[in-house]
């Protein structure tokens, strides 16, 4: 467009005297031009929709209350922009202490689709990268002491100075994805995706531990690494810009 | 879709299933009280007790049937006192007992995921009562340590 601009001034500059000439031809060519463009962009399509594994897990898990909302939009070829946003509720019994984690999350990132769609479909299996943060808090309900003699009966402790809330707690991590999306019906699509995190930083709670964290689940001991999925319903919406 | 994008979605779905964190043995734990027994006569010189009977109050069964001059003693968790029953020659004619009750205050330290919290203690003020007044083998009781944190030092010594 820019090369067909700077030829047009130089024409123009030397046919000077044809001038209403001049004029015409710009305006055809940019006719011209908007067509070709039309012609060469694929739709922008977004898709937006919820993770259906989250509202299961509330349903039959007493202490779970999960929302993850999913979107994504096409960029560029097989480049897909990807946010996931998200909050949890958990009460957990681990070995000794019983906690409740709850916050919310967002990650965004991008996917690179492999699967080679045909004209108009929309399917994808694909491989991304998300970042991610947590804005959380955790709750010490109740725990056990270690002790390694057993002569005085042992009572869980549920109050004291560390019962309670540890709030304004974050964590930040990447997230490798791998998952595919397949067209159900009309704009519908299911998704599956299986995520691989790495924890780079998290703030420590007073005297306790990120056990579980929003997004990232469960963290262990002296780990970094963590898993998780998603099951996807969303749908599409192509717009043509 | 291909056979190399199932292998590693595979892998990644092996990688969400993980075994549950153990608590390593070996992990100090909550730490007990170490006593030591030291002669009357002679503050400096320990002093072993043979045969004494090491029971808490309210407890059925005894700590220790204990012969030797140091040991580890538990402390009672989530109260503010322990109470032991110390009875020299139990088993004969003339048994001679001291009832000793120890003032603390707990605080609670995370260790990790695995071990949850330990206990340290912190001698209150007074740090103990000798429930039986002059009446037992007990002459004196010093404190050497007011806190708890570990078993590596002793903490209280018994004078007899």
């Amino acid at each position: 467009m820019k090369k067909v601009h700077i030829w047009l001034f130089i024409t123009k500059l030397l046919l000077f005297s044809n001038w209403a000439y001049t004029q015409d031809l710009v305006e055809k060519l940019i006719v011209i031009d908007s067509v070709h463009q039309k012609r060469d962009k694929k739709p922008y399509t977004i898709r937006f929709g919820l993770d259906l594994s989250k509202p299961l897990k509330t349903q039959f898990e007493n202490n779970y209350f999960g929302l993850e909302l999913v979107g994504d939009i096409r960029l560029y070829k097989e480049i897909y922009g990807a946010v996931e946003l998200g909050n949890e509720q958990i009460t957990k019994q681990s070995e000794q202490i019983n906690f409740t984690t709850s916050g919310t999350y967002i990650k965004i990132g991008f996917d690179y689709n492999m699967y080679k769609n045909w004209k108009g479909m929309n399917n994808a299996i694909f491989l991304g990268m998300r970042f991610c943060n947590s804005f959380h808090k955790q709750e010490v309900n109740e725990y056990e002491i270690y002790q390694l003699n057993h002569y005085w009966s042992e009572e869980p402790i549920s109050k004291g100075p560390e019962i309670g809330e540890r709030d304004q707690l974050k964590a930040g991590w990447i997230e490798i994805v791998a998952g595919m999306k397949v067209r159900v019906f009309n704009n519908f699509y299911m998704g599956f995706s299986l995520r691989l995190n790495r924890l780079l930083s998290n703030t420590s709670p007073r005297n306790f531990d990120n056990l579980y964290i929003p997004g990232f689940n469960k963290k262990t001991d002296e780990n970094v690494w963590g898993a998780g999925f998603n099951y996807t319903l969303t749908y599409a919406i192509p717009i043509k810009i | 879709m291909n056979l190399r994008n199932l292998i590693l979605l595979y892998f990644l779905g092996l990688l969400s299933c993980e075994k549950d964190d153990i608590c390593l043995e070996g992990t100090p734990g909550t730490p007990q009280m170490i006593v030591v027994f030291k002669d009357y006569l002679d503050p400096s010189a320990p002093k072993g007790v043979s045969e004494l009977t090491i029971k808490g109050f309210d407890q059925e069964a005894n700590y220790q049937l204990f012969s030797g001059d140091s040991i580890a003693i538990p402390l009672r968790n989530n109260f503010d006192i322990t109470q032991y029953k110390l009875i020299l020659g139990a088993e004969t004619e003339t048994p001679i007992a001291d009832s000793l009750q120890l003032n603390h205050k707990q605080f609670d330290i995370f260790i990790n995921r695995a071990c949850g919290y330990k206990s340290n203690y912190i001698f209150g003020d007074p740090a103990y009562y000798i429930l039986t007044q002059g009446k037992g083998w007990i002459k004196n009781i010093e404190i050497i340590k007011d806190t708890l944190t570990d078993e590596k030092s002793s903490h209280l010594a018994i004078y007899h």
